[in-house]
């Protein structure tokens, strides 16, 4: 247990300190401890597997190999934060309006998520005791891929055996996730179910984290918290959670790929690009939709900065996201290339098939009709979110300022253009229709759910600034001055 | 349904505004005081309420989903098939592929598509075998195989499969998991 939880660590202080350099420094306090821990989290774990990966390739499956690759990855990256440490700006503490703490909405809120935070570890914990290896594509995909990359030792390419087409249909899917639990499994020398268990622990974590810190950056602590409360208490977040699934990892690094990008858009800090970069680059290392949000975070975000501030910030604006995304992509094209076979998605298609597909009419229809059923559904809610995301505006009213209006439009174009690959895919898979939609969809819309929460929660007003309107009557307000970000 | 227009109308969340009792619960207010709601106070309303929810939706979940108290860890589907491979598991090599014959097996073919495969039981017990007896990768066929591993619900009919597809019997483990070999190979 303990050789788990220093694996963890090593990762977590290796993606802390990458964040912890590229974040502006003018986030302080809480939110940037918060944000810190949360990016460290997922992107420690993803460097480490793609460190492991590198390992593989180039030197073998020794252990001893890992952990000195992993120290010397954590003692660069030390030195190079101690070299350009630089002290934090003196900025005054955030003036909190005396009217949000009299209404006592701190403590109520607190109180509500502490309850809630605990729920959710219960059922966490329950989920994992009944089902240590997971739900099904745990074990069929990712840990008996695990096991072969950790057992194998020489042979581990034998994960890639075309027998993973038969079973799991997915044989080309990139390795965050089975290389994490394999690096785990190497420091504790055997195939031990606290790893994944621990790094879909971790992910869910930086979920909560990541939505509740950017929020409370960009926003407030109340509008975090609430953020947080509306997550935590989606039951198929929480179930998908204990899955042990790679849907998890991939939803944070969506969400953080787009936080990140509200935050420029804020701080117009570069250093954010370059996170974010990396952010969707882990998100194409971790699966193949991965690819197609990179891409389209890149190409959106680069678009929507061209209306705003001309083609050649754009192009500047790219390339600095492209520093993050290109080290990472490279390792996702050899992979693809040169280790994985092609998947049978791909691999069975032909052109007049296809064209048949597209040209069906019913087939679009039962795509719709398995939308809205898995959309409103997303795992059997007891009291749908619908309710309190309609009532939170009516109470509290929407509100964006205008340095903030290209950053909520990438992330909507984002999440629209996702959701719409993801019904292409639907379109012309070679699987039978219907099984496919009932066995991924619910996964595939829970991935952008984060991301939905986080961008409905940035565009709507928080608890504070309505209370202050509300007394002085002076309209919409920026207050910014009352979060930690300046 | 009325007084919901209202407060979607933007006229306060009062539900009930005659009554005034209620209104006092609402915005926890002591009697005496006034219970006319401002729009914070409103809002704090919403705030409440949204706590409420969630915490509903949270506990729904646990109490529905989550029955931990009472079972045994070790008892679920993945843990006792890796149970019933153990033994099997030290006779095997420690990589490269191996043969697969079930009792179960499928209805059609091979299984590169979800329509030409449609035996949920005999992918469920492949995947099992295949999950236990990692890294060692288990081909669903006998053919071309040195050593099979049999993965059989019902145990009578294991000699008779065996026998069809030219294997012998090296080892019977219990439980339905029996090593073959090809007869040609011994």
């Amino acid at each position: 247990m303990i050789w788990v939880i220093i694996a963890f660590t090593i990762s977590i202080i290796s993606g802390g300190l990458l964040a912890e350099m590229l974040l502006p420094k003018q986030v302080k306090g809480v939110p940037r401890l918060l944000a810190t821990l949360s990016l460290g989290s997922g992107i420690g774990l993803g460097i480490s597997s793609i460190s492991a990966f590198l390992n593989l390739l180039l030197i073998g499956p020794s252990s001893v190999n890992l952990r000195v690759a992993d120290l010397g990855l954590l003692a660069i990256l030390l030195s190079i934060y101690f070299y350009f440490r630089r002290p934090y700006p003196r900025i005054a503490p955030p003036k909190e309006t005396a009217k949000s703490q009299s209404f006592g909405l701190r403590t109520l809120l607190t109180a509500g998520f502490s309850g809630v935070v605990a729920l959710a570890l219960i059922s966490f914990v329950s989920l994992v005791v009944r089902s240590p290896h997971g739900r099904w594509d745990a074990w069929v995909l990712w840990n008996t891929r695990a096991r072969i990359l950790f057992g194998g030792e020489e042979h581990w390419r034998d994960a890639f055996s075309s027998l993973f087409l038969e079973l799991s249909r997915s044989p080309d899917y990139p390795l965050l996730l089975p290389l994490s639990v394999v690096r785990g499994w190497k420091y504790v020398g055997y195939e031990s179910t606290f790893v994944p268990i621990g790094i879909a622990f971790l992910f869910t974590l930086a979920i909560v984290g990541i939505t509740m810190s950017s929020l409370w950056i960009l926003r407030s602590r109340g509008q975090a918290v609430i953020a947080g409360l509306v997550l935590l208490s989606t039951p198929y977040f929480l179930r998908q959670s204990s899955a042990l699934e790679a849907d998890v990892p991939l939803m944070f690094f969506f969400l953080a790929t787009l936080a990140l990008i509200l935050l420029f858009e804020n701080s117009n800090q570069k250093s954010l690009l370059i996170l974010a970069g990396l952010t969707a680059g882990m998100a194409a290392w971790t699966k193949n939709e991965g690819l197609l949000f990179a891409f389209l975070a890149l190409v959106v975000h680069m678009v929507v900065s061209a209306s705003c501030a001309g083609w050649r910030e754009s192009f500047r604006r790219a390339s600095t996201f492209l520093v993050g995304l290109i080290p990472i992509l490279l390792v996702v094209g050899y992979f693809k290339l040169a280790v994985a076979p092609s998947s049978a998605l791909v691999s069975n298609q032909n052109w007049l098939t296809t064209i048949g597909r597209i040209t069906d009419p019913t087939r679009y229809l039962e795509i719709l009709r398995a939308l809205v059923s898995h959309g409103y559904g997303l795992g059997d809610w007891y009291i749908h979110p619908l309710l309190l995301i309609v009532l939170y505006p009516i109470c509290l009213g929407f509100r964006l300022a205008k340095q903030e209006i290209p950053g909520a439009i990438t992330a909507m174009l984002v999440l629209t253009l996702m959701l719409g690959g993801y019904l292409l895919t639907y379109l012309i898979t070679p699987y039978v229709l219907d099984w496919h939609l009932s066995t991924s969809l619910s996964r595939l819309l829970l991935q952008l759910w984060p991301s939905l929460i986080l961008l409905y929660f940035f565009i709507t007003r928080t608890p504070e600034e309505a209370f202050e309107w509300d007394e002085n009557k002076t309209g919409l307000r920026n207050l910014k001055g009352a979060s930690n970000y300046v | 349904m009325l007084l919901w227009l209202k407060a979607v109308a933007g006229k306060g969340i009062v539900f009930a505004y005659s009554q005034e009792t209620f209104k006092r619960v609402l915005v926890w207010r002591l009697p005496g005081r006034s219970a006319k709601l401002n729009y914070a106070q409103r809002v704090k309303a919403g705030i409440i309420l949204a706590t409420l929810l969630v915490s509903l939706i949270n506990v729904g979940l646990f109490a529905r989903k989550n029955h931990a108290i009472g079972f045994v860890p070790g008892k679920d589907i993945v843990s006792l098939s890796e149970n019933r491979f153990d033994g099997i598991k030290q006779l095997l090599p420690g990589h490269g592929m191996v043969g697969y014959v079930s009792d179960v097996m499928p209805s059609v073919g091979p299984i590169t598509h979800r329509d030409e495969f449609d035996d949920e039981k005999y992918e469920i017990e492949y995947a099992l075998t295949q999950y236990s007896l990692s890294p060692l990768v288990v081909d669903f066929r006998t053919e071309g195989h040195e050593l099979v591993v049999g993965n059989f619900m019902d145990g009578s009919k294991s000699q008779e499969i065996a026998t069809a597809k030219g294997l012998v019997l090296i080892r019977d483990f219990g439980n339905g998991i029996m090593l073959f070999s090809r007869a040609g190979d011994r």
